[in-house]
């Protein structure tokens, strides 16, 4: 029952501040709203029983990457002009199109629900301990590429945006 | 998992890798001279891998292990992704210094390229693919960014990148959708688990996934109509990276595709089949014309090189685990390509001397002056062309036989006429280099660096040697099995 509830409370949270973050005018509150909006949907993943998953969330998500989106929007000075509520051209095209869209993907949803029920997790299932056992054994090999990429992704980072090479 | 067999296997990316990090550490450790030590440590490295990965393939080593399979197969492509980066490296040495541009980290980045295209040569699994792709990507992402002053280089970077993370998350997506309905992303799995998914009630959702994870690849190997980004990202990029994205990146995604499409793709039915029918038409037509359009060298080349991937895709349509003579054609046609794009690359830089514009009219009077470049270049275009005996002519032919022989006629026929088509844009610079007067200031006096030369040369013997004698880079090929 209380799972209910606060699956209920997390979704409901989850999607309010997700409105709030595309309908805010300044890009400082979309932001703010979108850690709130993270940290809920870490309450989900929680829900799920994968603790690492929601711990993982908060602190790369809604912890790291946000203050550096929130560095990025403090850094780039914005003026009055461009706060002012943007009109999209065509907006009742779009909308209609998009509803019609979410409408559609709805209906083959509930007409059809042909993915496999999720199976029940054991008791180990996102474990920390599991997933480290797992990331330096079966699975060291992309681990260890992973790393490179983010290397190349850092060289190449300072290759395009320093100064003087 | 044995880990020192492992590591045996993989040392000469290693190898790479370690000399990546060095270089890396000498750009701040060396204030002079970092330049020349970081190339020439790139191409001991690369010259290493080359030899160890050919060691491996004599010793012909068939294992599967940390979501890595090893086999002749495999280790012929690392060759040919060595030799192909080898290139790259002896040309972009005289390319940067002319421009004061020989930082260590564009050898590193270049390295680090050539190590995520190792593991997607050999990953049997989707995972390490994926991540293979994504690092052979982004350091060739900030490759093509490496003139910073020049515009058109930027647009490169930023149009590569954009159209590579949309492509990526095609692929992601479609490795997702395999995943959520076999449970497996490992290839050798998914290809025994096959019949079953596709006559159970998840077929759909599967076959979503196999078509998203081909139009990642279709990004990758430029093939129309996922093609847009590649004529403005090769002219754009400096004309050693134009190089590599041409051949290496090329060679190693189309490697990728022949281990993901004989069990996934093809397998899957002859609808699929029509598909991959229809992009190789398309890619070869539209590739041949809108080459016939271009004035530069380099914009030449890159509708060029889309061409090729389509003559490539020939094979696919028809492509199974029973027919080895089609992998082969494939290979021997990406080894044949590899040369002859690298070497007209290797003339092309030459040709730009100190300036980026690649125009046609640069090589005008090539022949007077430096007449074995204009020989050469002649040889590498007439082997684009497919004309014999060259190694271009035999790498058409393997590939066409193959595909005659399983059945698509129809396609062969339209590659043979689209290839006529070619012959147009291929002579072209022929005429001009050697019945054009040059433009004053427009040829330099120079005599080209030692190390394009080398480039020029080795492309040179290998097109005419194994254009005379195309048996024994066959057997090479043939033997190293599926």
């Amino acid at each position: 029952m209380l799972e209910t509830i606060l699956f209920y409370l997390f979704a409901a949270t989850s999607v309010t501040t997700a409105l709030l973050v595309i309908s805010r005018v300044n890009p400082l509150m979309s932001a703010l709203w979108l850690v709130v909006c993270l940290a809920s949907s870490a309450g989900l993943f929680a829900l799920l029983s994968a603790p690492f998953l929601a711990i993982i969330q908060i602190l790369v998500y809604a912890g790291a990457v946000m203050v550096l989106f929130l560095f990025v929007i403090m850094l780039i000075d914005i003026s009055k002009e461009a706060l002012k509520p943007r009109v999209v051209r065509f907006a009742k095209v779009v909308a209609v199109s998009i509803t019609g869209y979410f409408t559609v993907i709805v209906c083959i949803v509930l007409w059809r629900p042909s993915f496999l029920p999720a199976p029940l997790a054991d008791a180990a299932y996102g474990d920390v301990k599991v997933l480290g056992k797992m990331l330096l054994t079966d699975y060291a090999v992309p681990f260890e590429l992973a790393s490179l990429l983010l290397l190349a992704a850092m060289i190449g980072a300072v290759v395009m945006g320093k100064k003087k090479l | 998992m044995n880990w020192f067999q492992f590591l045996g296997l993989t040392l000469p990316w290693l190898i790479v890798l370690g000399a990546s990090l060095t270089v890396l550490f000498l750009g701040t450790l060396m204030k002079r001279g970092a330049h020349a030590v970081s190339m020439a440590i790139s191409l001991l490295s690369l010259v290493a891998a080359l030899f160890l990965s050919w060691q491996h393939w004599v010793a012909d080593v068939t294992v599967s292990m940390g979501m890595m399979s090893f086999g002749r197969m495999t280790f012929l492509g690392w060759m040919v992704i060595a030799i192909a980066s080898i290139f790259t490296v002896l040309l972009s040495h005289d390319y940067l210094a002319r421009r004061k541009l020989g930082h260590p980290e564009y050898y590193s980045l270049i390295l680090l390229s050539t190590v995520g295209m190792a593991s997607l040569i050999a990953g049997s699994h989707l995972m390490l693919i994926f991540l293979g792709i994504e690092v052979m990507s982004i350091a060739v992402y900030a490759l093509a960014g490496f003139l910073r002053h020049r515009l058109s280089g930027n647009e490169a970077a930023l149009k590569y990148f954009l159209t590579g993370a949309f492509a990526s998350a095609f692929l992601l997506l479609g490795i997702a959708f395999i995943f959520g309905t076999t449970k497996t992303m490992d290839l050798t799995v998914l290809a025994e688990q096959l019949p079953t998914v596709l006559s159970g009630d998840m077929a759909s959702w599967f076959l979503f996934g196999v078509a998203m994870v081909l139009i990642g690849f279709a990004f990758k190997i430029a093939a129309v109509p996922f093609h847009a980004w590649a004529p403005d990202a090769y002219d754009g990029a400096p004309t050693p990276i134009t190089q590599f994205m041409a051949t290496a990146v090329k060679a190693a995604a189309f490697f990728a595709l022949l281990r993901v499409a004989s069990p996934l793709v093809v397998a899957v039915g002859p609808g699929w089949a029509k598909t991959l029918w229809l992009l190789s038409a398309a890619t070869m037509i539209i590739g041949n014309l809108a080459a016939l359009m271009q004035d530069n060298l380099k914009r030449m080349l890159a509708y060029s090189s889309i061409a090729h991937a389509g003559y490539a895709l020939v094979a696919f349509p028809t492509l199974s685990t029973q027919t080895p003579e089609l992998v082969h054609g494939v290979i021997f046609y990406l080894i044949a390509y590899t040369f002859m794009t690298a070497g007209s690359f290797a003339i092309v830089a030459f040709a730009q001397g100190q300036g980026e514009s690649a125009d046609v009219s640069h090589v005008a009077g090539l022949a007077k002056r430096h007449p074995w470049m204009a020989a050469s270049f002649t040889i590498f275009l007439l082997s684009l062309t497919g004309f014999p005996p060259t190694l271009g002519f035999f790498g058409k032919y393997f590939l066409f036989s193959g595909a005659i022989k399983n059945g698509s006629i129809g396609l062969v026929v339209l590659a043979l006429l689209s290839s006529a088509v070619s012959a147009y844009y291929y002579l072209r610079p022929i005429v001009v280099m050697y019945f054009h007067e040059s433009r004053e200031g427009v040829l330099e006096r120079t005599s080209p660096a030692t190390s394009l030369v080398a480039v020029v040369t080795i492309a040179f013997l290998a097109i005419l040697y194994f254009g005379i004698f195309p048996s024994d880079l066959l057997a090479i090929v043939q033997r190293s099995g599926m």
